[in-house]
């Protein structure tokens, strides 16, 4: 049994993708935190990290090089490991997951941090504005007699917010879209959904068909966000 | 005639002054080992080496990682207050040294080094010809190579240790 056990062992260690750091040496990674007017948010949350693949079929997981909060002026100043090779290094500010995170703010993503370090060691951030989040009200009205079945599709901005400082990356999506998928169905006049937290005047893609009309492409609608109402609008 | 004596230490480091030692680090008990060569009743040379470990308790101030192996090589020369005929024995001395924090995060190793100086006094009381007891205060400085941005050098670049110490004292040849 015990031979199983060594192979198991080795074979891990063949396929695990352990990061090695630079002896000798820290990056001090800079920033302030701001909210949309301007003001310094304290005590937020600001952790880096690069991301590893663990094992088979793209999972991955996460590094983390260094982590901490903003101060009262909504500066942070994180002292992190450097790794080497050309590990993606991102910063993730407001991370839901951690002491501290504040709900009505969207977590904001930088990848690709290392392509801005500077000779001394340092990476320095720009202001990094928090945008708001809100959570809304998605209404589907008939204005017609039309009896047939809605089938739509919702596509979202997630509260999570990610910017690529790294132009070598710029496949990845500026936005990572969540999908809601129903029906209006026939006896419905109207139906609403709860959706959020989104940020804040944002727009929605709404793509839908009807049963009546089953050859009928696949509509594709931008929703815009009314403040007033507090909600988005699709009319029949 | 030269001889030789030999301690063996348990340590009580304790971390002095404001830097990335003091902050961020719980620095625990170690051992110590001296080898002394005594020229004459006064002189001697010797190599001494310090091992302990650390944890890391406040990651925002040194990296993400949880501990690290401290090792301190020396060599070392001083002077005896006493004569060697006494049984009781009164040293001080100087060293030149290597410093080597090997730290570690998960299971992957990386490390800080540098060049470390120290300085040291011991009292030691003879229980027979080849046996003592020995108690002692160390001084040490290290000189580190991290490079680092320059608004955290003076945090980085530098580390004090005081250590007590206490163990046996071996004695041969004399």
């Amino acid at each position: 049994m015990s031979k199983y056990y060594w192979f198991l062992g080795v074979f891990l260690g063949l396929i695990s993708c352990d990061v090695d750091y630079e002896d000798n040496k820290r990056l001090l990674i800079t920033g302030t935190v701001v909210d949309e007017d301007e003001l310094p948010v304290p005590e937020i949350p600001v952790a880096v990290f690069i991301t590893i693949y663990t094992g088979f079929k793209g999972s991955t997981d996460r590094e983390i090089l260094g982590e901490g909060k903003t101060d009262t002026n909504g500066n942070f100043s994180l002292v992190t490991l450097s790794p080497i090779g050309t590990r993606i290094i991102t910063a993730e500010i407001n991370e839901s997951v951690k002491v501290g995170y504040r709900p009505k703010y969207a977590t904001y993503s930088l990848i690709g941090l290392k392509t801005v370090e500077a000779q001394n060691a340092t990476i320095a951030l720009r202001t990094l504005k928090l945008e708001n989040v809100a959570n809304s009200i998605f209404t589907i009205r008939r204005l017609n007699n039309s009896t047939d079945t809605l089938y739509y599709d919702l596509k979202a901005n997630p509260i999570k917010k990610q910017r690529v400082l790294d132009p070598a990356l710029s496949s990845v999506p500026f936005y990572e879209f969540f999908n809601l998928q129903d029906t209006l169905l026939p006896a419905q006049n109207e139906t609403s959904v709860e959706i959020g937290p989104l940020l804040a005047r944002d727009t929605l893609q709404l793509d839908y068909s009807l049963s009546g009309n089953p050859n009928t492409e696949i509509i594709s609608q931008k929703l815009v966000y009314n403040s007033e109402t507090d909600s988005y609008v699709f009319e029949l | 005639m030269p001889y030789v004596q030999i301690f063996t230490s348990s340590i009580f480091p304790n971390a002095l002054g404001s830097n990335f030692l003091s902050e961020a680090y719980i620095v625990k008990q170690g051992f110590m080992g001296d080898i002394l060569i005594l020229f004459d009743n006064r002189l001697y040379v010797g190599l001494q080496g310090i091992y302990n470990n650390a944890d890391v308790e406040n990651t925002a101030l040194v990296g993400q990682f949880g501990r690290s192996k401290i090792r301190h090589h020396y060599v070392q020369g001083g002077y005896s207050f006493l004569p060697r005929a006494k049984k009781l024995g009164l040293t001080a001395g100087l060293g030149i040294g290597y410093a080597r924090y090997k730290n570690r995060k998960g299971s992957t190793k990386f490390f800080d080094d540098g060049f470390s100086i120290m300085t040291n006094a011991r009292l030691s009381y003879r229980l027979s010809p080849e046996v003592g007891l020995q108690s002692g205060i160390q001084f040490s400085n290290d000189f580190m190579n991290t490079d680092v941005a320059p608004e955290l050098e003076s945090f980085f670049k530098n580390a004090q240790t005081l250590y007590f110490s206490v163990g046996l004292a071996f004695y041969i040849g004399d």
